[in-house]
This record gives structure tokens, C-alpha cells and sequence, in this order.
């Protein structure tokens, strides 16, 4: 059983890539859709409102990105209404090594988990839902 | 020519009485013990009686004798008589009052001239009892001085002057010189030559003195005859002749080496204590209540500026910076009631110059110490020490940002360079999905694996960074955890693990704490070491890391039965960018990494390993918990 929409939000436009076709070849969702900056993914969610069922499932979430960061995202996040988040569930997508980052990841409530890249077929069947 | 007297009678009587002697007469002729005879009136008061009161028979006088005595007396009498002899005889009698006296009688027998028969016995009587009494206590007096002179620890002696003798000398002179009285008096310069050379002036000295008749009082040393030196203390009273001649000498010593010791380590402990306080670095001041200064120890003129007699005139509170005088103030208020107790300072004092310089000191309250009675304070000059540390600590600031920054740097360098290989992990990994040409697939894992290969090395030079440069943290170690993540985190290997078993078992539930990113590093790389240099002929490769906690330490041990390391190299893996051959896969940092964050912790490791058997790491690292 595959996600119906999951959201990629990534500047880097391979790892974009790499995670639509590895989703689409691993049948892990339906509608994958990706964005390049978090204000981007904030717009998306935001129109998604008014038809609750447009929303992604599942959210993929670099961390360093110019502007507006993995970590400012959530921040924002925080301030959505009840009926978005209820609906959405993150994993934290990053190369970082600092383990600041991923305690910090882990600590937000809305972060289900936090997964170094690349994204791989091993990864993938760790999030296949149930 | 002169007159005859008129009475001769009357003559006797005074001459007796004026001499308590008495006389009496016995008649020999008759043998008649109470047959009545002569007592002169002297002898009648001589033995209690008044003259007259009784008839004086020879029984009677017997009587009066002592009955211890009676035996003699008899005895006495009747050998006089017999042999015609003079007597001469002590008796003691008991008298009718209850006294006892002691009396010498003297008798002598009187013949008759025609028959030659003793017709008389005739006698004189004396009280002697004082006489006796004196000279009996006067050679108990003397047995007692003897006794005297010869116990005490003082040498008593006396010298004749003009013949050079020794007249006398106690037996203490044995136990002070070491020589006997016969050795002393044998060579009668003895004294002197067993006196210490340097203290023979003493001895010379005195001599003038004592010509003039003063009596000399003088301390100095001797040679004792067991070779040790004592101290001696003298009194020597000279005796002159009429002509002013010194004739006689009489002296005293005593051995006085223990009061001297006393006094002479008194002294060098005052000489030590002052020397030390007037050579310390550190200023030494006594003050009062009132803050005024009652002794100052010369560097306390060096390190304030102010010369000791300036010092009573200045208040010293005053002289402490405004900004520290508050605290000075209340600090010794503070300690003027509790005798003994002591207060640290830090504060900034002007100089009699006028700058500012800071002292540290402690001041004791010895207001109740009689030799003190003040407040002692020991400070020094740590001004520059002040300043030091204040510019260590800016620096400290400095170094502590920019090792933040530093920090940062470092991740953000090594996100940069791995997100790169992270994309291009994918796309190989992808394309791989896309193609089942063999030799494509063979390319592709080739790529893969040099990637693989990057990342480690990025990974081992943030570690090695990392390690070189953060404190070491305290922190509550699982090590479940981090077994766990290091099994799933292999470095420089592909996902599959050879069918390497990687097991563990901690056991202990004693909470420990260390740092959790050095010991992420240890682990990491040895069970990678492990799990890459697996021994492919072994048909149950593993890698078994055990963990045994307990509240000194966590005790672990990671063993293989992989390929094993060549003794010849024992010494050398632990070196940096050491790599055991070419075909080895990793950056030649890991076990680098291992021993300095193993040192970072404070922990030791050894091991042991032998080709195609296997490999021990055996690692203890201190528990931080408490």
C-alpha cells in the first residue's frame, strides 16, 4: 500500500529528481510532489487547505536551503492550523552530520524521523506504509 | 701573799653551783648500801632533789641510775675499787619530775695510808645532757651533709690556692666531668684541660676577679670522658689571707647542657622565623582594631611602597580601592570576634606611588595570642598574575568563539562535500535499477564504492577535528544506542555486511557517563575495522563487543575472528594515515581516531591479535557518574 501525495521539498534539483523516480520506480506514492524552497512548501499547504484531502501524506524535508532553512520551515509549520498538521507527517531528509541537527529535528513534535541521504530502496521500505 | 678565806665551805658551794658539778663520798668500810653518805648540795639538785630531801645512800643513787645503765655503774664501781683505778663514766638517770639526764661521773678511791685498804670512794657529778644533746645533733647535722654532699647533682669543691690542691670535690663530678673524685684531685688541673678550648678565656678571665676577692659566677663548655660536649655553670668564692693573698678556692658547678639546648634552640628558632619572614616574597602585617599597622615585614615596604615607620600613621583600610573597601571593612569586622579564624582577599591597593596594584592575602584573627594580639595578614603582589589571568580569559573567549565558529565551519564543509556525494550515491543507485547489463552493474558498483570511499574520508576528518578540538563532555551514556547506530553505520563498506555478525551484550546497570560523541568514534571505527577485515575462509564470521559497566568504569572488550594483524605492525596501526596495503579501503585515520579519543576520555586500551585468528581491543574508560 503506497502514500497517495507525498511533498519533496528540496533546493537541489538531483535529489529532487532522485527521490521522484525512486519513489515512482519503488510504486512508494502515487503523487509525488516536489517544491524547491520551503516558502514554496508553505504555499503549497496553505491552498491545500480548503480540500483537506489534497494534502501530502508525507513530507520530505531538506534542512539547508538558502532563505528559509529545514528547521525555519518548521517554525512556520507550528503556526498552521490544527486540521494541516493532523493530516501530515515529516522526515527530515539531510547530509548533515551534525548531531545538533538531528536532536534538533527529533525534537519537534511534527518530525517522525530524520534520515541521512541519499534516499535510497532501503530507506523507502522503512517508511512503506501499513 | 693573801688572806685565807673565811669560809671554804661557802667557796665549794658557789664554785659548784656556778659549775653544776656536785661531789659525794662513799664509805668503803661499810658494807651497807643504804648506810648514809655524802652528796654535795649540787649533787642533790644534779638527781631532782632538794639538798637534804632525802638521806644519800649508794642505794639511792643507784636508784636514780637509768636501769638500763645500773649494770655498768655497778660494774664500774666495783672495778675502781678493786683495781684501785680512776673512773670516768656516762650514765643517763631517770629523776623523780620523769626527766632523763645524762650524767659523766668521775670517781677516784682513797686509801688508807697505814693498812693500804680503800677506805673512800670520792667523786664528781655533771650534768652533761645539753652538751650531749648538741653534739648528738651536731653529727646528725654532720652525717647529713655528708649524705648531702655526696647526692647532689652539683659538683662542690674546694682547692688550695697555694699548694695547688684539691682539698675536696663531691662524687658528682662523676656524673659532670665523667671522671671520679680520685681522678679529679690526682691531677688537680683536670677542670681545666677537659674545657673547650674556645672557653678557656672564660676560665682566665675570672681569675683577677677572684685575686680581688669577688666571687665569680661563669657558663662554659667540657669535653665529658664519654666525648660529648656539656655545658657547665659555675660559682666560685675565693678566700683571701690577711695579706690579700688567695689562698683558698670554693666552688660549685652543675651541669647545665639542658637549659642551654632549651635556650639555644629557642633562639634558633626565633633566628629561623625571622629570617623566614624577612626573606619570604610574601608581606607580612600585624595590625590592631583600629586598622593600624603594629609590625610590617620588610617586603611588605617592596611590595606597597611604604617604609615600616610610615606605616602607624596610616589607616590601611584606606588604602584599599574604593570598589574592594566595603567588602575589606566587613570582612575584618567580620573576624574580630572570632579568634582564630581566618579571611581571604582579593582587592586592588595604591601604592604609595599612586598605582593601583592587586593583592591576595588571608588574614588570621590572633587577637587573643598574647605574643600576636593583633590581626596577621600574609598577602602578595598578584597583580600581574591579576592581569594574566584577565587576558587568559579574554583570549579564552576569543579561542572559545572561535572554535564555535571553527565548529560550524566543519559541518558546514562536510555537508557541502556530502551532499554532492549523497546525489550522486542515489543516481548510481538508481541507474542501477534501470540496467541488468553485467558489466554496467560492475561499473556502477565500482562508482559506488569509490563515493563510499569519499564520504568515509569526510567523515573520518570531522571526527579527527572534532576530537582534536572539543572539551570533553559529560554526559549519560547508552550503550545500547550506540552500539546499535554503530552497527547500522558502517563506514567505507557497502549496505551488505559480508554475513558478519555484529553482536553485543553490556551488562551492569550502573549509570555512566562520559562522552558520547568519543565514544561514538571508538566503537564506530573498530567495529567497522572489524566487520571490513572479516576472514573470508571463516565460516561464522562475527565481531563480539562486550560492555561491562560498573561505578569505577566501563570495561569493553571488541573481538573478532577476522583476518587478524601482523605482529611486525602492532606498533604501527595506531599511527596517522597508517594503512596496512594498498587494497585497504579506509582513510588510515580510524584507529588514529580511536587512541585520541580514548586519551580525550582518559581511558586505556590494549590489544592482541594474530593472523587468521582474530583481534581483542580490550578498552577501559573512567565512569564520569558522581
Amino acid at each position: 500500500m503506497s502514500y497517495k501525495k507525498v511533498l519533496i521539498v528540496d533546493d537541489a534539483a538531483i535529489d529532487r529528481l532522485l527521490a521522484k523516480k525512486m519513489m515512482s520506480k519503488f510504486s512508494f506514492a502515487t503523487d509525488v510532489h516536489t517544491v524547491e524552497s520551503a516558502m514554496d512548501a508553505l504555499d503549497m499547504l496553505k491552498s491545500c487547505t480548503p480540500i483537506p484531502e489534497s494534502l501530502p501524506e508525507l513530507i520530505f524535508l531538506d534542512i539547508n536551503m538558502p532563505q528559509m532553512s529545514g528547521f525555519d520551515f518548521l517554525d512556520e509549520y507550528n503556526k498552521l492550523p490544527e486540521d494541516i498538521k493532523k493530516k501530515c507527517v515529516i522526515v527530515m531528509l539531510s547530509s548533515s552530520l551534525h548531531p545538533e541537527d538531528r536532536d534538533r529535528a527529533l525534537a519537534s513534535p511534527y518530525v517522525y524521523k530524520f534520515m541521512s541521504k541519499p534516499i535510497s530502496a532501503e530507506k523507502l521500505s522503512e517508511l512503506t506504509k501499513i | 701573799m693573801q688572806s685565807k678565806p673565811a669560809d671554804l665551805k661557802y667557796h665549794l658551794e658557789l664554785s659548784q653551783r656556778m659549775a653544776n658539778i656536785g661531789s659525794w663520798e662513799m664509805d668503803l668500810t661499810v658494807d651497807d648500801q643504804d648506810a648514809p653518805q655524802y652528796w654535795s648540795d649540787e649533787t642533790f639538785r644534779i638527781l631532782g632533789y632538794v639538798p637534804g630531801e632525802i638521806v644519800p645512800t649508794y642505794s639511792a643513787f643507784l636508784n636514780s641510775v637509768h636501769p638500763d645503765d645500773r649494770k655498768e655503774v655497778i660494774a664500774a664501781a666495783e672495778e675502781s675499787i678493786r683495781h684501785a683505778k680512776k673512773y670516768d663514766l656516762e650514765q643517763r638517770h631517770l629523776l623523780p619530775d620523769g626527766r632523763t639526764i645524762v650524767t659523766q661521773s668521775v670517781g677516784e678511791v682513797i686509801f688508807d695510808p697505814k693498812t693500804g685498804l680503800p677506805i673512800k670512794l670520792c667523786g664528781a657529778i655533771k650534768d652533761v645532757t645539753e652538751s650531749k644533746q648538741a653534739q648528738e645533733a651536731l653529727e646528725r647535722t654532720g652525717k647529713e651533709m655528708q649524705t648531702l654532699f655526696k647526692n647532689i647533682d652539683e659538683v662542690l669543691y674546694s682547692v688550695d690556692m697555694q699548694e695547688y690542691r684539691v682539698l675536696q670535690m663531691s662524687p658528682a663530678c662523676e656524673k659532670v666531668y665523667g671522671y671520679t673524685v680520685q681522678e679529679m684531685t690526682d691531677n688537680p688541673l683536670k677542670w681545666f684541660e677537659v674545657i673547650l678550648e674556645e672557653d678557656q678565656h672564660i676560665i682566665h678571665e675570672s681569675d683577677p676577679v677572684m685575686r680581688r676577692g669577688d666571687t665569680v659566677v661563669n657558663e662554659h663548655r667540657i669535653r665529658h670522658k664519654d666525648g660529648s660536649i656539656r655545658w657547665l655553670g659555675g660559682r666560685l668564692t675565693p678566700t683571701l689571707d690577711e695579706t690579700g693573698k688567695l689562698i683558698r678556692i670554693d666552688g660549685v658547678c652543675v651541669d647545665i647542657t639542658a637549659r642551654k639546648e632549651a635556650e639555644q634552640a629557642l633562639l634558633d628558632s626565633e633566628r629561623k622565623y625571622r629570617t623566614l619572614l624577612e626573606n619570604s616574597s610574601d608581606g607580612i602585617v600585624v595590625t590592631d582594631r583600629n586598622n593600624s599597622v603594629l609590625f610590617a615585614s620588610s617586603s611588605m615596604h617592596r611590595i606597597t611602597g611604604y617604609a615600616p615607620d610610615e606605616l602607624p600613621q596610616v589607616d590601611i583600610g584606606l588604602l584599599f580601592h574604593p570598589d574592594n573597601q566595603d567588602a575589606m571593612i566587613s570582612n575584618l569586622e567580620n573576624l574580630f570576634n572570632k579568634p582564630g579564624e581566618t579571611a581571604r582577599f582579593v582587592s586592588r591597593f595604591r601604592r604609595k606611588d599612586g598605582n593601583w596594584i592587586w593583592l591576595e592575602g588571608v588574614t588570621q584573627n590572633l587577637l587573643h595570642e598574647a605574643a600576636v594580639n593583633g590581626l596577621v595578614t600574609n598577602f602578595r603582589d598578584v597583580t600581574d598574575r591579576i592581569e594574566y589571568e584577565e587576558a587568559l580569559r579574554a583570549a579564552n573567549v576569543d579561542l572559545k568563539k572561535t572554535n564555535d565558529e571553527l565548529d560550524r565551519f566543519v559541518y558546514s564543509v562536510s555537508h557541502d562535500l556530502r551532499a554532492p556525494l549523497a546525489s550522486l550515491s542515489g543516481l548510481i543507485e538508481l541507474t542501477a535499477t534501470e540496467t541488468i547489463e553485467p558489466e554496467l552493474l560492475e561499473y556502477l558498483t565500482m562508482m559506488k564504492q569509490s563515493v563510499q570511499k569519499l564520504d568515509g574520508f569526510i567523515l573520518d576528518i570531522l571526527d579527527y577535528s572534532r576530537n582534536s578540538r572539543l572539551t570533553v563532555n559529560k554526559e549519560v551514556i547508552d550503550f545500547h544506542e550506540l552500539l546499535k547506530d554503530a552497527s547500522e553505520h558502517l563506514k567505507f563498506m557497502s549496505n551488505e555486511r559480508s554475513g558478519v555478525d555484529v553482536r553485543w551484550r553490556v551488562s551492569g546497570d550502573t549509570p555512566f557517563q562520559s562522552d558520547n560523541s568519543r565514544l561514538k568514534m571508538i566503537f564506530g571505527n573498530l567495529i567497522s575495522n572489524a566487520v571490513r577485515y572479516y576472514n573470508v575462509h571463516e565460516p561464522q564470521p562475527f565481531v563480539e563487543v562486550t560492555v561491562l559497566v560498573s561505578e569505577k568504569e566501563a570495561f569493553i572488550k571488541v573481538a573478532d575472528n577476522g583476518v587478524g594483524i601482523d605482529p611486525k605492525l602492532h606498533d604501527k596501526i595506531f599511527d596517522m594515515f597508517y594503512r596496512v596495503s594498498n587494497k585497504s579501503v579506509g582513510s588510515g585515520l580510524g584507529l588514529y581516531i580511536v587512541k585520541e579519543a580514548i586519551e580525550k576520555v582518559d581511558g586505556t586500551m590494549e590489544f592482541s591479535s594474530e593472523p587468521g585468528v582474530g583481534t581483542e581491543f580490550r578498552i577501559r574508560i573512567p565512569n564520569l557518574t558522581g
